[in-house]
């Protein structure tokens, strides 16, 4: 997305009261790029929203990336990557949406009728984590076998995540 | 009458395990399922629970065997975000040669297995024939073939000897004669027209909601390259243009013969990324912190997100890296291989084709399954007893010497 | 042209193969014999192509026992977990099965008393022999 599409986003975030912030990182050694992220704090009721908004504000088709997780204990983190106005040199943005959720009321809405190249990381955020995605219209394993027992999230830190089994350099010699 | 026809897991026509579920029809392939869980190896779980960052390096480097300088360097990027870590001149164009150097041989790499995959066994033999001049320089410049262990935290670890410079460019020499050649056989030959034209076409309405990345992308014209849109290391240097298949036929068709296009013309365009990196290579240090243990305090220290993109051969590599105090390992890794996003525009681009293309269609995208796959599997406590990896291995070891017990 | 790579097939045919016919030119019937009579002397076999750089090539790790003060940073820093610490000698036992030769023990090593040489034919059939334990 160009600058002014760009702003234009932001404005819409800015009309909608909801918190972003902006980061930088310099870049190249004779020339400077500039590597720009936009960090949105998304409320869960408002994340269909937002990817709509930046479905319109974007020249092509918003990138989808991938979903990052982090568990902080009673609460999780649940990032959707995105980047924006690629094909033009130095002019494109990462657009991470973070959605911030208690333990317990996991639960997020899907995005794959908007986007649907999210299907896989939906797959794979409910397998890995036990959030539960509303209205996902294919709730396969992604990664994990048929068989993985229920309740067994590897991604979380806490007593759903799978226990350490014996390491291969022990049994090793 | 319709036809549930299984390709893979273990199939000679992909190199990796993975499942396609065909439906067809006749001959004709009316619906694609991908089933992906067939290789479990919880390469994030050990980063974010076993392993210190330095080590993590190594284990993202085993991610993919091809890709292992990619790998490497999203997680570098994404930890040098994370830390706000500043690296020497001359480390990033170390890099970037570093980089290119990869492309190529994963490029003819793929050249080759196109080729073995229509059958055209004799024009494999060429392309890996060709593709082991970069091999060896890799060797002479890296001490190894294949795991170059090159990246660090802040810097590179090698640095490139002077002597070395002249024999580089002997191959980069080597590499622009022999590209007309190499061009002449992939795209002027009938064979290779008659059975990758107008076949696995991806348009580029779905290349974009799908979220297809790298070749595969802008072989259906989508001007996409993270090198050109969101330059890192010593990139913004170089003006790289994304290519696509119309600067050398005129026209975007998004099939394979496309594909093969733009990975051929990367070849090229690497080799002159690696050709201006070497004239223009800056004097300096090649290590931000060169003294490990403090770099692993520093580690620790640290708190913060980075995200590392990350042009590979397959298209772009996304490592998201959160760094917590006092807490050694990643507090979050999240590893995106380029298949991972690529595997999607198999639906599009296998509706309509012949079984016979499945082979061909399948790897043109340059799949990377054990890129995609990392997730582990456990033993579990409930009714059922899964036989885990070591459990396998001692079994494994246990046959081979009954074996040799036997002098067979 | 139809068939652009007919020309360089017979081309292919006339030349000298490219590849070092590692470890004998022909495949023989039985390895295990073939291996024998290599030890013997009988055989001598097609050597490996040499190593390019012997600076920068990484090799099987050696190991200088008096040099070691026993820091454990190597451990720290394998990341295979091949180096296992001697509590009573304090030194070090590297098991070169596991080892990735990524050289960070290398590196990391204060004393410099690890370093890594220029053997890399490995294949066994016991990945714990006295030959591939490193002490």
């Amino acid at each position: 997305m160009g600058v002014k599409r760009m702003k234009e986003l932001l404005e819409k975030l800015k009309e909608k009261k909801i918190k972003f912030e902006i980061r930088e990182r310099e870049e190249g050694v004779k020339k400077k790029g500039k590597r720009k992220t936009v960090l949105v704090y998304t409320p869960r009721e408002n994340l269909r929203d937002i990817v709509k908004m930046l479905i319109e504000t974007s020249e092509d088709f918003p990138h989808f990336s991938v979903c990052s997780f982090a568990d902080y204990g009673d609460y999780v983190e649940l990032n959707y990557h995105f980047s924006t106005g690629y094909g033009k040199p130095l002019q494109e943005t990462n657009v991470i949406l973070r959605v911030t959720l208690k333990k317990d009321d996991l639960r997020v809405p899907t995005l794959t009728d908007l986007v649907p190249a999210t299907i896989f990381s939906e797959r794979e955020i409910k397998e890995m984590t036990g959030i539960e995605i509303e209205n996902i219209p294919d709730g396969r394993h992604m990664f994990l076998t048929k068989d993985f027992p229920d309740g067994v999230y590897p991604w979380r830190r806490d007593e759903t995540a799978p226990k350490e089994t014996r390491k291969m350099y022990e049994v090793w010699k | 009458m319709k036809y549930e026809i299984p390709i893979g897991p273990i199939h000679p026509a992909l190199k990796e395990p993975i499942l396609l579920q065909l439906t067809v029809e006749g001959e004709e392939i009316k619906d694609v399922d991908v089933i992906a869980s067939q290789n479990h190896r919880g390469i994030e779980w050990i980063g974010m629970n076993r392993n210190n960052p330095v080590q993590s390096i190594y284990i993202a480097e085993r991610i993919c065997g091809i890709c292992n300088i990619s790998h490497p360097a999203a997680v570098i990027l994404a930890v040098e975000e994370a830390m706000n870590m500043d690296v020497p001149d001359r480390a990033q164009y170390i890099r970037v040669i570093q980089c290119e150097l990869e492309r190529i041989h994963s490029h003819l790499l793929w050249a080759g297995v196109a080729a073995h995959e229509i059958g055209f066994d004799s024009l494999l033999h060429y392309t890996w024939k060709v593709r082991e001049k970069v091999m060896d320089i890799l060797e002479l410049v890296n001490g190894n073939r294949v795991t170059k262990a090159i990246m660090m935290y802040g810097g590179v670890r090698r640095d490139i000897k002077k002597e070395h410079i002249p024999k580089i460019k002997k191959m980069l020499e080597y590499y622009k004669e022999g590209f007309d050649k190499l061009a002449k056989f992939f795209l002027e030959d009938k064979t290779i027209e008659m059975r990758t034209r107008n076949v696995g076409i991806l348009t580029k309405e779905d290349a974009l909601k799908l979220g297809a990345i790298g070749p595969t992308a802008r072989a259906s014209g989508v001007k996409k390259d993270v090198r050109q849109d969101q330059p890192y290391f010593a990139y913004p240097d170089f003006d790289v243009k994304a290519i696509t298949p119309d600067m050398f036929t005129g026209e975007v068709v998004g099939d394979t013969y496309d594909r093969i296009v733009v990975r051929l013309l990367e070849v090229k365009q690497s080799v002159e990324i690696i050709e201006r990196a070497l004239d223009e290579l800056p004097s300096g240090d090649i290590l931000a912190e060169p003294k490990l243990v403090k770099l692993l305090m520093d580690l620790k220290k640290a708190e913060g997100e980075g995200v590392g993109r990350h042009e590979a051969p397959r298209g772009e590599v996304i490592h998201y890296v959160k760094l917590k105090k006092d807490f050694e390992p990643f507090f979050s890794w999240k590893v995106r291989a380029p298949t991972y996003s690529n595997i999607m525009s198999w639906i599009p681009m296998l509706k309509g084709c012949q079984i016979a293309d499945v082979p061909i269609v399948a790897a043109s995208i340059d799949p990377c399954i054990s890129c995609t796959n990392r997730v582990i599997r456990i033993n579990n406590d409930g009714k059922r007893e899964i036989i885990g990896g070591d459990e396998l291995h001692r079994l494994s070891v246990k046959k081979t010497k009954r074996l040799l017990e036997g002098g067979s | 042209m139809k068939f652009t790579f007919i020309p360089e097939l017979f081309r292919q045919l006339f030349s000298k193969p490219y590849t070092n016919l590692f470890p004998v030119k022909y495949a023989p019937a039985s390895i295990k014999e073939t291996l024998e009579k290599v030890e013997k002397g009988e055989i001598k076999i097609t050597p490996p192509v040499e190593i390019p750089d012997k600076e920068t090539f990484r090799g099987k790790i050696q190991y200088d026992r008096e040099k070691c003060i026993g820091c454990r940073l190597c451990i720290k820093v394998c990341p295979a977990k091949a180096i296992e610490f001697k509590e009573e000698e304090k030194k070090i036992r590297i098991y070169v099965g596991r080892c990735i030769f990524c050289g960070q023990c290398v590196e990391i090593c204060p004393k410099n008393a690890l370093s890594q040489g220029e053997e890399f034919l490995m294949a066994d059939t016991n990945k714990v022999n006295e030959n591939w334990i490193v002490e």
